[in-house]
């Protein structure tokens, strides 16, 4: 057994507690940075290490050695494929970022910033790559609980206080569905391996307990996804967080949620719910969160809350490839996911620098008041289109690998929502850069009555301010170069292929962990290279639609009035659903979870 | 949403989603009647295997002690989430601590309360000691134990004062327990990684069953969870006291 597979978990928690000790006697930002830059390396080279040597099979590990008896995964297993050592890579990363980010940051010390910032490293790292459904559940929790206290770090303010109770208590939530889930499939099967439990489950017709168990689960990882409709917390918690935790929600957590949804469907569903009902639920959701979010997003001028909305929308375009229930769009999903993430955490970063400068993160207050920082403004509008999918960013390819599978299954409509999502999205944020470090246009019709405006932000540094520390523009470029590398690396679209095929492999995955046998798996052939035209396209019509937002449309005035009357109704209805009252959350996730659980316990997700 | 509209949805949505997991949930195997391996396994090895008889604590610090390890983090992040949120802020400062019912004399304890908890102190600190130290034998163990070994504290707190209990928990050696019984269990964890065996092995002696040293590391761990969770607890109710009895608004004069 591989010795590296437990470190990327157990270096930062042994960190994680020392550093805590550390930051009582030592009160020295420094030595703290220094140590906790130093165990993300750490993990990154072993999350590197373990990628490498998963590429050719699946290494499994077993804790204890308690090896299966009798086909008994007695013990738990870290299941650990390309996929799994991915995304830990791509959340060590991400981390390394915001550390580099906060470099300058944070006057008050003694509050555990470092600590809690491993520990969820700690916890994405086992929850990538567990092949255990209860290991996983507690991982899910403790990206929680460090994700929640991170989000109230600014206690001075009400914002941060009120985002990370709305975050908590709705994530809480979702996190008993999956415990109630977990409990019917122990119940049912006797074990919590997920190749054990898959095995199980897959002897036996679908009943109705079964179909429920695998909704309680998607519907709790799909509130830690923010899909609609359980998405209310994210924007309340992502714009109030500290930057280097936006990056780390926005860039990886909210996505492990959509890649727990894959892992758990894959490995214990895949042979006896076969698409069907499951399919259109979960599709449906998908395409509404990725047209929400992008409206959403439009609507906003608190720059964070945009940025946060964003996220929703790419979630459920996520969310929409994977419920494709197809190994070729989930290797297209896969790049997506690496491509969105470092580019949403770039623009997180951004956003970050923005503060840092002018204590607003508010559109309309700081139109033109970024027009020193020539490099940010060029690196944001270039992240915009990037968002968008601009080739050859890694949002370009996987996007493009998902459309034309879908294409393939017949399902036309899902291009065209697509391109409306990611040019909705793109143009909202190209609108706000465009504003902030060009002062072009006028204040806008549709974002400037929204009610959050950012403009009061409380700083988070101290220090003087007129030039952008190179701390701060490092992990911003870097993420931007590695976004590029995503989308650029040839061999790319074929390994995320070949680790999404591992990841379909129901049987292979059960014979690798539960009777050690390996079996050479062939993926699909590589669909052909899709033709740049199709990235210009949404980057494009983002461009048109942040020009039409800056300047108006080229309108006769009673067109306008007329077209206003049409959208102000739909736009008031949108942003009073989005209300901030947490028990209108709660209500909106009862509503979701029982038509979900509900079609699942009468269908039997057929 | 008003409020009539809110109650309205949610409980009428809220009891289609209990009807149909009710409905679900029938499907399920009948009382008594189970039907997974993993029991039966468990229940046949562990002596054999870890000369315990204790069937939950092979499985929580042995056979899934991985999962243990996590909780016992979730608990320690929560600890420092909770010790962040509720910091000293910069418009704060510490008084001497007071009795905020202004107009009212602060009664004495009685010495019927005092001699309860002198009473209680002691009798509370054993049982959590023992819960902790015969984890591995008896039902029980560090969680539970270390929950008991607080609430001994707290006596001292109910029965005197906000001071006493300063006195006897100061908050340094708080944060070296807590540290010392997280890095414990995940260091004693990590020993079989360092001789080049798998994570988590048991490779301490196993002992003779029923004794107090069998069962290899489930009595080090036990107690490393025993004074973490002791520790954690403390720090909580320290910092609730703190923020109630000490931290004044610079405003509120």
């Amino acid at each position: 057994m591989d010795p590296f597979a437990p470190l990327p978990v157990l270096l930062p928690l042994i960190g994680a507690a020392l550093v805590a000790l550390l930051e009582k006697f030592h009160q020295r930002h420094r030595r703290l940075d220094l140590a906790t830059v130093a165990i993300t390396l750490a993990v990154i080279a072993c999350d590197l290490e373990l990628l490498l040597r998963c590429s050719s099979a699946t290494l499994v590990y077993w804790f204890g050695d308690w090896h299966p008896v009798g086909g008994f995964a007695l013990g738990i297993a870290f299941a650990i494929d390309p996929a799994g050592a991915a995304l830990a890579l791509l959340a060590a990363v991400l981390t390394l970022c915001g550390l580099m980010f906060s470099w300058h940051y944070f006057k008050a010390i003694g509050t555990f910033y470092h600590s809690l910032m491993l520990l969820f490293l700690a916890s994405m790292g086992g929850f990538c790559l567990t092949g255990d459904l209860f290991n996983m559940f507690v991982f899910f929790e403790l990206m929680g609980v460090a994700a929640y206290a991170l989000t109230g770090y600014r206690i001075e303010d009400t914002g941060p206080l009120e985002g990370g109770l709305n975050f908590s208590v709705m994530n809480s939530i979702g996190a008993f569905m999956v415990l109630l889930g977990i409990g019917i499939l122990y119940s049912r099967t006797g074990g919590l391996n997920l190749a054990w439990v898959g095995a199980r489950v897959a002897e036996r017709p679908v009943d109705a307990a079964v179909a429920c168990a695998f909704m309680l689960l998607a519907i709790g990882f799909l509130v830690k996804a923010a899909v609609v409709p359980f998405h209310f917390w994210l924007p309340d918690a992502h714009a109030v967080a500290p930057t280097p935790a936006s990056v780390l929600f926005s860039g990886i957590m909210v996505e492990l949620g959509l890649y727990a949804v894959a892992r758990i469907y894959w490995t214990i569903f895949s042979g006896s719910i076969p698409g069907g009902t499951a399919q259109t639920l979960l599709l449906a959701a998908g395409l509404t969160t990725a047209l929400v979010g992008g409206i959403m997003a439009f609507l906003q001028r608190h720059l964070k809350r945009l940025l946060a909305y964003s996220t929703v929308s790419h979630s459920g375009l996520m969310l929409s490839a994977i419920a494709l229930f197809d190994p070729v769009s989930l290797g297209g999903c896969l790049i997506y996911l690496a491509g969105h993430g470092l580019i949403k955490g770039g623009l997180f970063i951004s956003s970050g620098i923005i503060l840092y400068h002018f204590h607003s993160v508010d559109e309309e207050t700081l139109r033109g008041a970024g027009t020193r920082l020539k490099l940010v403004g060029a690196v944001f509008c270039l992240q915009a289109l990037a968002l968008a999918g601009l080739p050859p960013f890694g949002t370009f390819a996987g996007k493009a690998m998902i459309e034309a599978r879908a294409a393939e299954l017949g399902l036309h409509f899902i291009a065209p929502i697509f391109l409306v999502a990611s040019s909705l999205t793109g143009a909202a944020v190209l609108r706000s850069g465009l504003t902030v470090f060009y002062g072009i246009g006028t204040p806008n019709c549709l974002s400037a009555p929204a009610p959050a405006k950012g403009d009061h932000e409380s700083r988070e540094t101290s220090g003087k301010e007129h030039r952008t520390p190179l701390m701060m523009l490092l992990p911003l470029l870097l993420l931007v170069l590695l976004a590029l590398a995503v989308g650029l690396l040839p061999s790319l679209p074929e390994k995320s292929l070949q680790a999404a095929a591992r990841v379909c492999d129901q049987r292979g995955y059960q014979a690798l962990v539960l009777d050690g046998k390996f079996a050479l798996l062939v993926p699909a052939p590589l669909p052909k290279r899709a033709d740049l035209i199709k990235g210009v396209l949404p980057a494009g019509l983002a461009v048109v639609l942040a020009a039409a937002a800056l300047f108006g449309l080229p309108l006769p005035d009673v067109l306008l009035r007329r077209l206003k009357s049409l959208l102000r109704p739909v736009l008031w209805t949108l942003r009073r659903i989005h209300s901030g009252y947490i028990g209108d959350y709660v209500t909106w996730f009862v509503i979701g979870a029982a038509v979900m659980v509900l079609v699942a316990a009468t269908s039997r997700l057929l | 949403m008003n409020d009539s509209a809110r109650r309205t949805l949610f409980f009428f949505f809220a009891a289609i989603l209990a009807g149909a997991l009710v409905a679900a949930l029938r499907h399920l195997p009948s009382f008594g009647d189970y039907q997974g391996p993993y029991g039966d396994v468990i229940l046949s090895g562990c002596i054999p295997q870890r000369h315990t008889p204790q069937g939950v604590a092979a499985v929580t610090f042995d056979y899934r002690g991985f999962d243990t390890l996590g909780e016992e983090f979730i608990l320690f992040t929560a600890v420092a989430g909770v010790l962040l949120l509720l910091r000293q802020q910069q418009c704060e400062r510490q008084e001497k601590p007071r009795d905020c019912e202004l107009g009212r004399a602060i009664p004495a304890t009685s010495s019927a309360v005092l001699a309860a908890g002198l009473l209680m102190f002691p009798a509370a600190l054993l049982l959590g000691c023992s819960l902790v130290l015969h984890g591995h034998l008896t039902p029980g163990g560090g969680f539970q134990g270390g929950v008991l070994l607080a609430t001994a504290f707290y006596f001292v707190y109910l029965s005197s004062d906000y001071r006493d209990l300063t006195r006897f928990t100061p908050d340094h050696l708080l944060d070296y327990l807590e540290v010392t019984g997280a890095t414990t269990f995940a260091l004693g964890a990590t020993l079989p990684l360092v001789l080049n065996r798998p994570f988590m092995l048991n490779l301490l002696p196993l002992g003779k069953t029923g004794s107090l040293f069998s069962a290899g590391f489930l009595p080090l761990f036990n107690c490393s969870v025993g004074v973490e969770v002791g520790a954690g607890f403390l720090l909580l109710i320290a910092a609730f006291l703190k923020q109630v009895i000490v931290i004044r608004r610079e405003s509120d004069q």
